[in-house]
């Protein structure tokens, strides 16, 4: 014998192994696509995230140029006094003083971030800013100028030469544009003014926000460290500009893991259906199987064979999903921003790396092979003598696997333990996954059971179904595990999303009491009311009761807290505030009462009963925690304090928020108009009522929660298309089955009924399987996931009406696709299977 | 070149379906097994041919004991020295006629374009070798089974109920076929059938009872 070329084996090897792909076409085509859809989700979403990354480290160090500490203060900033403190310590090579302020501007409801910097030491640290400061025209930079950012004159239709106004206080301070430059200082800071300048035109006289530092010796920063933070007063902190771009990405980075979960859930799901797809082409194939065992092909070779055309699903798949992941970034990125919705970022460019595109690529060959490495292991398993034999599928004995569903049922529970790691909920998400798996092998018992309860009919059409679902018990659970995983995780998120918008939405009702909100801007901005102003709109007619709030960020232990000042009765303050727990200790003599929200307990250990020392106005001020808010509003963390306290200790009169309670909501016009009057400059403030803040709230909410409903629904879509796939297999391996029924006498209309009958049984066995689980599945999010991820907590709220539609939505999706993809069942041809072998 | 010595097999319920069976087999011997159904004809073929292991006694396979090889060892043994045909064909439905006869040679890594077309020609296919089953009657699809099962010109050809599911006329024409394959290629064969016809057709008839095998 001559041998055969080994391209031609390898060649016939490859056409047996890729069989069930060309003969099931339909089913591996839907297949590729649940795992192209997982792997361009997954894709898309790593590559915004790596995007917005990308941009807010190089934003950050190009912010703070070539320094290697920086010392920041809170909002306002300190006494400029420390600065030749620090420029005369040992080690330290260079400082440039830096102000910062976010100044509202005239006719926009935005702000810009404007920087105030010393040219003569900026150099050390920004020469390229520095050179376009040295331009003939820039270089006389008066008291008016500042260098605008192309991106910031872009929004605010301003060019070089043009002036406009910002807001500092209740004043309007002109600015001239010098110039317009391409960046500057990375694209947070929007415009550059000289150091004293900015400090004079923007009312922060002998303050400053930051000191960037250069050191003599970089490999001695540990010590120059220590020693600056020795010299420090309370409130400030020396740090890192790789600290700084931690901190900038920390913000949204539960966000992000989370999109990141759910993109891979709709991977997960792909998984399951190859899984499926590959189980019944398996059961389908037993005889086949069997036969090439007989005639010379090793069980290994047989499982590498059935690997190899799970591999070939997945490479298709991976390869579509990987250009439809970049695409989807693109447009993405392009409508919704770096965050996808979530507002964090802004002005993030797309970029992309070969190896990225390599990882997806072999992530989504893996989960195909890794989702057929069970059925492989089953037709290894077949004895080939048995196989042989002509039987069919419903005559497969199914073995439940129970213990291993029990075993992933217990590793959850443990996992539910265990802490949040570097606050990320990896645990809860591992918990989740591994609910998930074991509800997969405990599916055979649970349809079991379930069958066990259908009363014995006499229709034959029915009494054939139950008959075959409860023979077919290893058929059903693979046919049910993709609809299993994509509709307990959808009734989850449901869950989930409702519990948290009904949540935030009662938490709004009970801190919006008043009748009318005034809002003059975020605490490091220049706008503010002040005392006069305040008192002036107590004598509006119609006005029963005005109230002033104090917003401002203090660095505690050099974390960012908000400082939340706003009126408290310290008597009563469940009245004020959403109490989580409060302290039945009393406030030592002399101390503070605050309130810290969820978040700053679990970010900052700071707990109910026990005394801290605020850093307010540059000196420690004693302050007792007597309980924990729930607090929607600020993700990093919130102290609360009643507003006359805050004042008092702090001396600051400045006010950024007003609540104006009416002695009937019909004065309302009258006394909007009077406001408007009464405040200058009043178009830029934000005037609302309870409801309009409501709604816009709720609008942010759904428009974050935007990209999870897609990924949601594009799960469940993932998860109907396993019906189809799984049904049109069983009506392949049913022929012979169908052919014998057809020929016994019953109708075309009598086949498509059981068909559509059998399809509903197996939606409807789905859909409780999927609200049990989904229920559970939804504590874990709404219990440790959120609350790793957020720190807030919520209440659970189950949306009984739309698990409801959706539940009938499955269960018709399934009946329909079951009879869609059994139409072969109904035709002629299916009576000759039963002459066929095949 | 084949010897079974005291083979004896139970189910895994306990009852007892082979015992001390003895049997030996020459190259060029073809011979027919007989016995009532449930007996356990169909399971002293897959002992033969290591697709299930006995309890007790060997099985030599060319003087090699195919009880004491692992699962990978006899499926190559079975791969290069047996043929096999089935009652239910077990053609590849998605290879060509062609393809399902050569797909032992295939897996053996030989190739001999030739002997494909001259066993084709020899079962009267040789102008069928690009169609699919489906496309072959009942006897055409056995035919094409039974090259499948001499192509790598095997030592052993095990055949189960060959003709249970032919028409008279088409068993007939198939169990003419393999005899005369199997003398041709010098291969000893192992008829399994309930039918005297059959059996008529090979060297020696054995009778399979709960005692045991015995000429019939």
């Amino acid at each position: 014998m001559s041998a055969l070329p080994r391209s031609r084996t390898a060649t016939l090897l490859l056409w047996i192994g890729l069989a069930p792909l060309r003969e099931g076409r339909g089913r591996s085509i839907v297949a590729a696509f649940a795992i192209a859809l997982g792997i361009a989700l997954g894709f898309a979403v790593y590559l915004v995230n790596r995007s917005a990354a990308d941009e807010v480290s190089a934003a950050t160090r190009s912010l703070f140029g070539e320094a290697d500490l920086i010392v920041q203060g809170g909002a306002d900033g300190f006494d400029e006094d420390l600065y030749p403190i620090v420029a005369r310590m040992s080690g330290v090579a260079h400082v440039s003083p830096v102000i910062e302020v976010l100044a509202r501007v005239s006719g926009h409801r935005r702000s810009l971030d404007v920087v105030g910097i010393d040219p003569f030491r900026a150099r050390f640290f920004e020469p390229a800013l520095v050179d376009t400061l040295a331009e003939p025209r820039t270089a006389a930079l008066d008291d008016e100028a500042i260098l605008v950012s192309a991106a910031a004159a872009r929004e605010l239709h301003i060019k070089e030469g043009d002036v406009f106004q910002v807001q500092v206080g209740l004043e309007w301070v002109t600015l001239k544009v010098a110039a317009i430059v391409p960046t500057l200082g990375g694209k947070r800071a929007e415009g550059v003014m000289d150091i004293a300048a900015a400090q004079w035109r923007l009312h922060r006289l002998g303050k400053l926000t930051r000191l960037d530092i250069k050191l003599e010796n970089p490999a001695h920063i540990r010590q120059v460290r220590d020693a600056i933070a020795h010299v420090l007063p309370p409130g400030m902190r020396v740090t890192t500009p790789a600290v700084q771009s931690d901190e900038a990405l920390r913000i949204s980075r539960a966000y992000r893991t989370n999109l990141s979960a759910l993109a891979l859930v709709a991977l997960f799901t792909g998984g399951f259906l190859v899984y499926s797809t590959q189980s019944l082409a398996v059961l389908r194939r037993r005889r086949e199987l069997g036969l090439l065992h007989a005639i010379g092909l090793t069980r290994r070779e047989e499982l590498w064979l059935i690997l190899a055309s799970a591999a070939g699903i997945g490479a298709v798949g991976a390869f579509v999903g990987t250009l439809l992941g970049a695409l989807a970034a693109v447009l993405g990125l392009r409508a919704l921003g770096g965050d996808l919705g979530a507002g964090y970022f802004s002005d993030v460019e797309f970029s992309t790396h070969f190896h990225e595109w390599v990882a997806f690529f072999l992530l989504g060959v893996l989960v195909a092979v890794a989702s057929a490495v069970a059925p492989a292991l089953e037709a290894y398993r077949i004895p080939p003598a048995f196989a042989l034999k002509s039987m069919d599928v419903a005559e497969t004995s199914s073995r439940s696997h129970g213990w291993m569903g029990a075993c992933c049922l217990v590793l959850a529970g443990i996992a539910l333990m265990l802490p949040a790691v570097d606050g990320l909920p990896l645990p809860g998400y591992v918990a989740i996954a591994l609910l998930l798996i074991g509800a997969v092998f405990m599916m055979p018992l649970v349809t079991h059971f379930l069958l066990r309860l259908l009363p014995n009919s006499r229709s034959a059409v029915f009494g054939i179904v139950i008959a075959h679902l409860r023979g077919a018990k290893r058929f059903v659970s693979a046919s049910l595990a993709s609809i299993l995983v994509s509709f307990s995780l959808m009734v989850a998120m449901a869950i989930m999303v409702t519990s948290f918008r009904t949540s935030l939405d009662q938490w709004m009702a009970r801190l919006l009491q008043a009748d009318i909100y005034v809002r003059a801007g975020p605490g490091q901005e220049s706008a503010f009311i002040d005392s006069a102003h305040l008192a002036s709109l107590k004598n509006i007619a119609g006005v029963m009761r005005v109230e002033a709030a104090r917003s401002t960020t203090i660095l505690w232990k050099g974390e960012r807290l908000v400082l939340a000042a706003r009126p408290i009765d310290e008597a009563r303050p469940a009245k004020d505030m959403w109490l989580v727990s409060q302290t039945s200790t009393p406030a030592p003599a002399g101390a503070l009462s605050v309130w810290v929200s969820e978040a700053a307990m679990d970010l900052n250990g700071l707990t109910p009963g026990t005394e801290i020392a605020l850093p307010i106005n540059g000196r420690p001020i004693r302050a007792f925690i007597r309980g924990v808010w729930r607090d929607y509003e600020h993700q990093t963390g919130a102290i609360a304090l009643n507003y006359d306290t805050y004042v008092r200790v702090s001396g600051d009169r400045r006010i950024d928020g007003v609540r104006l309670w009416l002695r009937s909501p019909k004065d309302k016009n009258v006394v909007l108009q009077e406001l408007t009057r009464r405040l200058p400059n009043a178009t830029t403030l934000d005037i609302r009522m309870p409801i309009d803040v409501r709604a816009t709230a709720l609008r942010a909410f759904d428009r974050t929660f935007a990209v999870t409903y897609l990924l949601e629904a594009l799960a469940v879509l993932i998860g109907v298309f396993g019906i189809g796939a799984t049904s049109s297999a069983q009506v392949l391996a049913r022929r012979a089955e169908f052919g014998v029924l057809r020929s016994l006498g019953l109708t075309r209309g009598q086949i498509g009924t059981l068909l559509a009958v059998e399809g509903a049984m197996l939606g409807l066995i789905g859909a409780i399987a999927g609200l049990l689980l989904g229920g559970l599945i939804s504590l874990i999010l709404v219990y440790v996931v959120n609350r790793q991820s957020f720190h807030w907590s919520m209440d659970v709220y189950i949306p009984g009406m739309t698990l409801g539609v959706l539940s009938v939505v499955l269960v018709s999706a399934a009946a329909v696709t079951a009879l869609l993809s059994g139409r072969q069942a109904m035709s002629d041809a299916v009576v000759n299977a039963v002459k066929e072998d095949w | 070149m084949l010897q079974l010595a005291q083979i004896s097999k139970s189910y895994s319920s306990g009852a007892r379906v082979l015992s001390d069976i003895s049997l030996s087999l020459a190259r060029g011997e073809y011979i027919a097994i007989m016995g009532e159904s449930g007996v356990g004809k169909s399971t002293l073929l897959n002992v033969i041919a290591g697709l299930d292991l006995p309890d007790r006694g060997r099985v030599l396979l060319d003087g090699r004991d195919i009880t004491t090889l692992d699962d990978d060892e006899r499926t190559h043994l079975r791969r290069s020295h047996l043929g096999f045909v089935f009652q239910a064909f077990h053609l590849l439905p998605y290879l060509s006629v062609e393809q399902n006869i050569a797909l032992p040679l295939v897996l053996n890594g030989t190739a001999e374009a030739a002997r494909v077309k001259e066993l084709a020609a020899a079962i009267g296919l040789a102008e069928r070798l690009t169609r699919y089953p489906r496309e072959l009657s009942g006897g055409e699809m056995q035919r094409v089974a039974i090259a499948r099962a001499l192509i790598h010109r095997p030592l052993l050809v095990l055949a189960d109920e060959p003709t249970g599911n032919l028409d008279a006329e088409s068993g007939a024409q198939v169990l003419a076929l393999l005899r005369t394959q199997i003398k041709k290629c010098d291969a000893a064969g192992i008829l399994v059938t309930h039918s005297t016809q059959a059996a008529a057709t090979t060297d020696r008839v054995y009778r399979l009872t709960a005692q045991g095998l015995h000429p019939a």
